[in-house]
């Protein structure tokens, strides 16, 4: 019996050649699209699974970021038992390491406690987790960066210099950490010479907060109860006149995709809502794909009208029969499934590239990831071919073998719904890949109230203020060079320096963040006051005695009349200062969140942050003079250059690439919609050759029976544009309420989306309808 | 074997409702060739399809070997109809996807028989059809009696008590049709029950038993 099962799929796969292309092309497209959103959507979700104590560890964080004291982590697990184990970790970037003669910048180097190793399961390939860090001055590498630095030797043993400074000596070497970890590390030093690096009594720094602490937990606790502890044990170390900060702990495996409220964490994460989106686009382009082999399969049917009554009235049962479209179904799914893993195979590095990921096709090699697709394979195989042997099995025989397509005709209906199905979901895609690029263009086009075109950007040391100011005319005297500042923050980093001020006659005082400065930097930005004057070294007292803030402080602070000329009391530095000037509430951060309120002093003892304004014509010979004028002042120091622009079009990388994505798959998917409706639409037609061929002898036109044709797909496209617009709309809303700042949901861009896809329709459609509004009547009816 | 009474069937839509059998008493014995007359739309099809368990009575009683049938489900009415009944039709309806011997092998699969016993049935009903050397052919590539020869190999593979045929001969030529009719004869002597409809009063004459419709009701019935 499955013999023949097999025998008529194989014949029938062969005879309707057209239709099993078109079923098994789309079927493996989507399918592949599927298995690529599987490995995606896998390897986001397995972000800090293979720490084998990844089930207890825990994260400390802070409402708007994660990064503590340092004396933070060895208090609370003094006080609370829960807590087995500690450890903190202090990030750094620029960081100079010199081997031998040899200099290196790194930008991923972490101070750790020792416990990390034990907490955390890197992989060692030389020592071991217990023998390393607990030593003032040991490192331990990963194997890249161990190559990197001694090459084929043992790195054992073997010392380099960090920040031209401290020594340390090599003790272990780990694998490099894998991609799916929340953090990347190239080095690790240890934490135990705190003393000698920072100073004496450094854990005693409460606002100090640049150290990530994770905590391994004891089995049993409650995460409510921890978290309450927390707050509570941590009002000790509150500035006083501060709201109390809450504090929450983030098991390790969340970090990841929970993290995205956070204003700048150890490095980008992802959100949940891109893993749900992209979910989301994997199962509606296999619902495509579905609904075209079930359309095609059922309008299939009509040619077997015949086999169906002869199978029944030979005594095939329901179940037999249904079996049978089931078993052909399968056999259609299995031969997508492998057309798809080749596809999957072929169009990954494409993939990697728009998602930025670096996904391998051998993850699929994984058993359970194997038997779970071809588990998802047999159920969607087995779903796909239910309703289509459902419906062919419940057909009377003495209809059937009256062979007349009539009894068969009410499945129409059904595919007409499967169709509008389709075009919703392909409106529904349309319609978020257009809001999705007009917040792209938005975010990139914003006009962010400072010049971000041809100002370079550096980070090095640039030692006292007078080796500086030398610095600073060496560049200035270069002809295209039209500005130069440093400050501890500029445009496109995070507001995190966060100190307090209090106007004064005021009885409390708010936090507010700091930017520290140096005359010309709002110059050299192209900044202009909105109320009184910028900073000025024609001012004596503006570097002591003067601040700027941006409006958005203004309101905060809660200065009524003329800010201009009124006391602020600072803290960072602590002094009493004039309100010299006000500028406009510049995107300093990020678009997705409000503008922060922000006060601006001078202060060259926190600038590290080199900004160069230069003349537009020659960026790149530019970038590379200046590059030659520090490094002839700074010969110790390793230079880079970036532009400021292409520092922020990186800031929304992950939303133009998701967008690119989108992008993507909604083309795929409009393409699927659109294989499955020539389907369809072929199988309709051909139903009513001889309808046409009666209304055409008698007098109807081309276009009229085009137009007759056509009508039929313009309903069921109106009523999918019903049934899509609110959805688009709700996912959209939801997806920029992530944006501080927004492109407007226009209606014009849901009607848009409905035109568009109506177009398409009707140009497939009208193709075919146009050939067989063509035809000789004659010949239809004959055909008949 | 056939017993039918007050037999009625009614199409019904949604504003009219058509008698195709209004009352039909007809007895049938085990071993009799009985052909059904009548001009077009006078039941005769319907009765056919009733009596093959393909289609239910709107009213009445149909026992077939003395079991009431009347009311069976689609399921239970299948049950039946394996092995016992074999149907030839006008149109032949053979699968063109399935080459001869897998179209005529069709019944014996759905009665789950072995593969060799179903080989020997197969290659021994063509034999005698004399359709043998076809065996690997599609019904495309055959002439309109060769594909009736076909048909009727596959009703009487599963040696059924009963063949049903309805207008057997309707698409083919003289020598073709005589060639057809003389088949069922030599079934029907063989021990099969045969139940004809037909047009052609030719083909009536191969029977034992005439029984004439008009109307949905049986006006007429005479022996041959």
């Amino acid at each position: 019996m499955l013999k023949n099962y097999f025998k008529i799929a194989f014949a029938n796969l062969i005879q309707s050649r057209v239709y099993s292309l078109i079923s098994i092309s789309s079927l493996s497209i989507g399918l592949a699209v599927c298995i690529l959103l599987l490995l995606y959507v896998s390897h986001e979700l397995s972000y800090d699974r293979y720490h084998e104590k990844s089930d207890n560890i825990y994260r400390l964080c802070q409402e708007v970021h994660p990064y503590q004291a340092p004396g933070t982590a060895k208090y609370l697990a003094d006080n609370l038992p829960e807590i087995k184990s500690f450890a903190r970790i202090l990030p750094r970037d620029n960081i100079l390491v010199k081997v031998d003669n040899q200099i290196f910048k790194e930008d991923y180097v972490a101070w750790v406690d020792a416990e990390l190793l034990e907490i955390f399961s890197f992989e060692f390939i030389l020592g071991s987790a217990a023998n390393s860090l607990q030593q003032p001055g040991t490192a331990v590498l990963t194997e890249e960066t161990a190559r990197k630095y001694f090459g084929d030797e043992n790195p054992i043993g073997k010392m380099f210099k960090v920040s031209s400074e401290y020594d340390y000596t090599v003790v272990g070497v780990i694998k490099d950490i894998p991609q799916n970890s929340h953090f990347t590390f190239d080095l690790f030093l240890t934490l135990a010479d705190g003393n000698k690096m920072f100073s004496e009594n450094w854990m005693d720094n409460w606002g100090w907060w640049n150290f990530l602490v994770y905590f391994e937990m004891s089995d049993r606790f409650s995460k409510p109860d921890l978290e309450a502890k927390i707050t509570e044990l941590m009002k000790s170390y509150n500035v006083t006149d501060a709201p109390v900060t809450q504090f929450t702990v983030q098991n390790i495996k969340d970090i990841h995709l929970y993290s995205s409220h956070f204003l700048g964490d150890i490095q980008p994460q992802n959100s949940i809502t891109y893993v749900l989106i992209f979910s989301a686009i994997g199962l509606l382009i296999l619902l495509i794909a579905g609904f075209n082999y079930i359309n095609l399969l059922t309008a299939n049917a009509t040619t077997r009208v015949t086999e169906i009554g002869v199978r029944k009235t030979f005594g095939a049962s329901r179940t037999q029969l249904a079996m049978q479209y089931v078993s052909e179904s399968m056999i259609v799914f299995f031969i997508s499934f492998c057309i798809s893993l080749i596809l999957v195979r072929l169009s990954l590095p494409l993939f990697n590239e728009l998602s930025g990921k670096e996904l391998s096709f051998y993850f699929l090699a994984n058993v359970n990831i194997l038997m779970s697709l071809l588990g998802m394979m047999i159920v969607l195989g087995v779903l796909a071919g239910w309703y289509p042997a459902f419906v062919l099995s419940s057909y009377s025989p003495v209809k059937v073998m009256k062979s007349s397509k009539s009894g068969i005709g009410s499945g129409f209906k059904f595919r007409k719904i499967l169709v509008g199905a389709q075009f919703t979901i392909v409106i529904v895609l349309i319609a978020c890949a257009t809001v999705m690029l007009r917040q792209i263009s938005f975010i990139q086009e914003k006009e962010l109230g400072f010049d971000k075109e041809a100002v370079l950007t550096s980070i090095f040391d640039f030692g006292d203020e007078a080796k500086y100011n030398t610095l600073k005319q060496a560049l200035l005297n270069e002809s295209f060079v039209s500005g130069v500042s440093v400050a501890s923050r500029i445009p496109s980093g995070s507001l995190s320096n966060e100190g307090r001020v209090r106007l004064e006659g005021q009885a409390e005082g708010i936090a507010i963040s700091y930017v520290h400065i140096t005359f010309d930097y709002f110059r050299t930005l192209g900044i202009e006051p909105v109320q009184g004057r910028l900073f000025s070294g024609e001012f004596e007292t503006d570097a002591t005695e003067a601040v700027i803030l941006n409006e958005a402080a203004v309101k905060s602070i809660g200065i009524q009349g003329n800010p201009i000329g009124q006391t602020l009391k600072c803290n960072w530095p602590k002094s009493d200062r004039i309100i010299v000037g006000i500028i406009d509430d510049i995107y300093f951060e990020s678009l997705y969140n409000k503008v922060k309120p922000v006060v601006y002093v001078i202060d060259y003892s926190m600038a590290y942050h080199l900004i160069v304004k230069v003349k537009p014509s020659d960026l790149v010979g530019s970038k590379n003079a200046i590059t030659e004028v520090c490094q002839s002042i700074y010969p110790d120091e390793v230079i880079e250059f970036a532009f400021l622009d292409q520092i922020l079009e990186q800031r929304y990388q992950k939303e133009s690439k998701t967008f690119q994505l989108m992008g993507f798959f909604a083309v795929l998917a409009i393409f699927l919609a659109c294989m499955g409706l020539l389907g369809v639409a072929s199988f309709m037609m051909a139903s009513r050759t001889k309808e046409i061929g009666i209304r055409k002898v008698n007098g109807a036109t081309i276009s009229e029976v085009m137009q007759m044709l056509n009508i039929s797909f313009v309903r069921w496209m109106i009523i999918a544009f019903i049934i899509a617009t609110p959805i688009a709309y709700y996912g959209m809303n939801k997806w920029l309420e992530s944006f501080a700042y927004k492109t407007a949901l226009s209606w014009w861009i849901f009607v848009f989306a409905g035109f568009i896809s109506l177009v398409i329709v009707l140009l497939t459609v009208s193709g075919l309808s146009y050939s067989t509004a063509r035809r000789n009547p004659v010949e239809a009816l004959r055909y008949e | 074997m056939i017993k039918t009474e007050k037999l009625t069937k009614v199409f019904s839509t949604e504003d009219v409702e058509t008698f195709a059998l209004r009352g039909v008493d007809v007895h049938v014995r085990k071993g009799e060739f009985v052909a059904i007359m009548g001009p077009s739309g006078c039941g005769k099809s319907t009765f056919l399809n009733i009596v093959g368990l393909l289609d239910n009575p709107t009213g009445g009683t149909y026992s077939f070997n003395g079991t009431d049938v009347s009311n069976l489900k689609e399921e239970d009415r299948t049950q039946y109809r394996r092995g016992n009944i074999g149907f030839v039709f006008q149109s032949f309806n053979l699968i063109d996807k399935l080459n001869v011997y897998d179209n005529v092998e069709l019944p014996l699969l759905y009665l789950k028989m072995k593969g060799a016993e179903r080989k020997k049935r197969v290659n021994e009903v063509l034999n005698r059809m004399k359709i043998g050397h076809r065996a690997k052919h599609f019904p495309q590539q055959l002439s309109g009696g060769q594909q009736q020869r076909v048909a009727i190999s596959r009703a009487v593979v599963a040696n059924p008590v009963l063949i049903l045929a309805d207008e057997p001969t309707g698409n083919l030529d003289t020598k073709n049709g005589i060639e057809v009719m003389n088949l069922l004869s030599e079934l029907n002597q063989e021990g099969a029950t045969v139940l004809m409809v037909t047009h052609s009063a030719r083909d009536a004459g191969f029977a034992h038993r005439t029984i004439n419709l008009l109307d949905g009701q049986v006006i007429r019935e005479n022996q041959n």
